[in-house]
């Protein structure tokens, strides 16, 4: 009796003990509180621009197509929280929608990145053979051009608008993830899950959809999110040359390459949307930082 | 090692025509013809501008066109007024004969314009990877010297800041700062344009590079440092660190000799996508302060859709990354005894 209640506490305590890969993710990134933050951050500024602007239009009374030449290049002010841009239009509204369009960019288009990159890299590492070496030899091809180059060359065939951004940078963005994802496919293929649901005669897609897949899905979180941020960077260096999303649609990006030729007059014009792309790339960064060393095993302590 | 550099050379062969296919299709993909400028010009009559089409061979099928690009035409007769019979010699080389075309806008070799343009981009390009390799990896090493503490948390702070910046944002405030509020510093450009002689001023021109060469460098320092400091608390921990500390070495010693060759290894590898990266960032960065070089030239070319100098800096920019490369692979020769080819 006395065994049995022993044998029952010893399991129970098992239980409690057992861990496992997300559990113990979780429980690294809640000690982790510069990513924490940085995670809230985005949350925010992710909230803010997609339900704040009709709240703040109707407390501050202010209209995101409102503009007045006599009010052009006003600083910051009750009224005005962050001031008024070259054509007498609130600041701080701009931005909200901005973030809207930036945001909305950097996410759709990270997420095809990762589509794409997951689909390509996976088939490539398991095919192996010619199929693994064409896509290699495309992928290396691709990114011995500059980046810069390519993106210039998208845009200026398309003219660039939130959409057509978003395919640019989300067909481009992927390389570097099917190569992560790639050698990550190639180490699994040879261990014994992977050999034994072959020996039972599950079909090529099935092992890679339930046997591969789950197990590279925690890098390409991690390169998902890096590349959220470069690609808040692209779009405001697409912008800046004149190849971004164009005019009346506000983005970070183009309110920040704007504000060039007007610093002169307001230099808040200069300041917040800058300030915005950074801090929003930041975060990225660091979330990106933070996943690693939570979903990365062998940076655990 | 000549043979290790040949064997290399070889196999970027395939990636290098990879890359002529595929900037050739992309920027045959664009709507919008090159000839655009003749048929709104209304002295042009149709037939001149037809003529024009055939002599610059646009008349031609996508591959023919891209043969002609690759091995030229200077073997040939081109019809040019449509009756059937070749008219006039053709003039191309080809890419493979070091012809990379003529310029729609400038009228002039294409190989010719980059030339004169990249000594400028390298002005620019090349003391910012110097600084900011050497600053990233004094910044880098100081940081896991000091893991954990406050150093090491501001410098962590600042490399991530680093590449976090929209650089053209940097440069925009450093030009607020110290050419528009302090006067200290030139706006832009490469030279101060009032003076008349050609001679050749050094304060001048490095006046001109501060601010430029610090955005630059500042996204470069950024990267090093971070790479560096991981690679730095990477061999810290081997055991070889511990076996020459209980040989009884100085920390000096150990240091220069054992944990800093070690931890540059790594950063080698870095150096092909720092230029690479360093040739995109470049394209802005001389937007941003007039700055005479390729990058200027690639954009222009861009808006006046002049496909042949587009094609010329696409593959220069691809072929300095190849190269790049190859530099990285050199470095990790030097600095690793156990790679030997």
């Amino acid at each position: 009796m006395s065994n049995s209640s022993q044998v029952s506490s010893l399991s129970e305590e098992i239980q409690s003990e057992e861990r496992s890969f997300w559990g113990d993710a979780r429980r690294q990134l809640l000690h982790d509180p510069l990513t924490l933050i940085a995670l809230f951050v985005l949350l925010f500024l992710t909230l803010a621009s997609f339900a704040g602007p009709p709240v703040v239009e109707n407390i501050l009374n202010v209209d995101v197509e409102d503009a007045s030449v006599r009010d052009r290049y006003l600083p910051p002010s009750q009224e005005h929280i962050l001031g008024t841009d070259h054509l007498g239009r609130d600041q701080l509204i701009r931005l909200l929608y901005g973030g809207r369009v930036s945001l909305m960019v950097a996410y759709a288009a990270s997420i095809l990145s990762m589509t794409i990159g997951l689909v390509v890299g996976i088939i490539a590492g398991y095919s192996g053979g010619i199929v693994d070496d064409a896509i290699m030899w495309f992928i290396s091809t691709l990114t011995s051009i500059p980046a810069l180059f390519l993106l210039l060359i998208a845009t200026s065939i398309f003219s660039p608008s939130a959409t057509i951004l978003v395919f640019v940078l989300g067909l481009l963005g992927w390389l570097e993830m099917a190569r992560l994802i790639r050698g990550q496919v190639l180490m699994l293929k040879g261990q014994e899950f992977v050999l034994a649901a072959q020996a039972l005669g599950s079909s090529p897609i099935h092992i890679m959809m339930a046997h591969i897949l789950p197990n590279v899905i925690s890098i390409a979180l991690i390169s998902v999110t890096i590349n959220a941020g470069s690609v808040i960077l692209a779009e405001s260096s697409l912008s800046f040359l004149g190849l971004g999303v164009q005019a009346p649609t506000p983005t970070w990006g183009n309110m920040l390459s704007d504000s060039r030729s007007y610093f002169a007059r307001g230099l808040h014009l200069v300041i917040f949307p800058g300030t915005l792309i950074t801090v929003t790339v930041l975060c990225f960064f660091l979330v990106g930082d933070g996943l690693r060393d939570a979903l990365d095993p062998r940076s655990r302590k | 090692m000549t043979a290790y550099l040949f064997r290399r050379l070889l196999q970027a062969i395939p990636t290098i025509l990879g890359i002529t296919v595929i900037s050739f299709v992309l920027i045959l993909l664009a709507p919008g013809d090159p000839l655009a400028q003749f048929v709104f010009n209304p002295a042009a009559s149709p037939e001149a501008t037809e003529r024009m089409r055939r002599q610059m061979g646009l008349d031609q099928p996508i591959h023919m066109q891209y043969l002609v690009w690759m091995i030229g035409n200077d073997w040939q007769m081109i019809d040019v007024d449509g009756d059937g019979t070749g008219d006039v010699q053709g003039t191309r080389h080809g890419l493979l004969r070091g012809d990379l075309g003529n310029s729609f806008q400038h009228n002039q070799p294409v190989l010719k314009l980059i030339m004169e343009r990249i000594p400028a981009t390298l002005r620019l390009t090349v003391p910012a990877l110097l600084i900011g390799y050497a600053a990233g990896i004094l910044l880098g090493t100081i940081a896991a010297a000091n893991q954990g503490n406050t150093i090491d948390q501001i410098i962590r702070v600042f490399s991530v800041t680093g590449i976090a910046l929209p650089n053209f944002w940097l440069g925009l405030i450093l030009i607020i700062i110290f050419s528009v509020q302090l006067h200290w510093l030139p706006i832009g450009g490469m030279r101060d344009l009032s003076r008349t002689d050609a001679g050749l001023d050094v304060w001048d021109m490095i006046r001109h590079m501060i601010l430029p060469v610090t955005v630059l460098a500042f996204g470069i320092i950024a990267s090093v440092t971070r790479y560096m400091r991981a690679s730095v608390l990477e061999v810290i921990e081997q055991e070889y660190i511990r076996t020459a500390r209980s040989k009884g070495l100085t920390e000096r010693r150990i240091f220069n000799r054992h944990i800093l060759r070690n931890a540059l290894i790594p950063i080698a590898t870095l150096f092909g996508p720092a230029l690479a990266g360093l040739i995109s960032g470049s394209v802005i960065i001389e937007q941003v302060f007039s700055w005479p070089g390729m990058g200027r030239l690639v954009i222009t070319a861009i808006y006046q859709r002049d496909s042949p100098l587009i094609m010329g800096s696409v593959l220069i920019g691809a072929a300095l990354y190849i190269i790049g490369l190859l530099i990285s692979d050199v470095l990790y020769a030097l600095l690793d005894p156990r790679i030997r080819f």
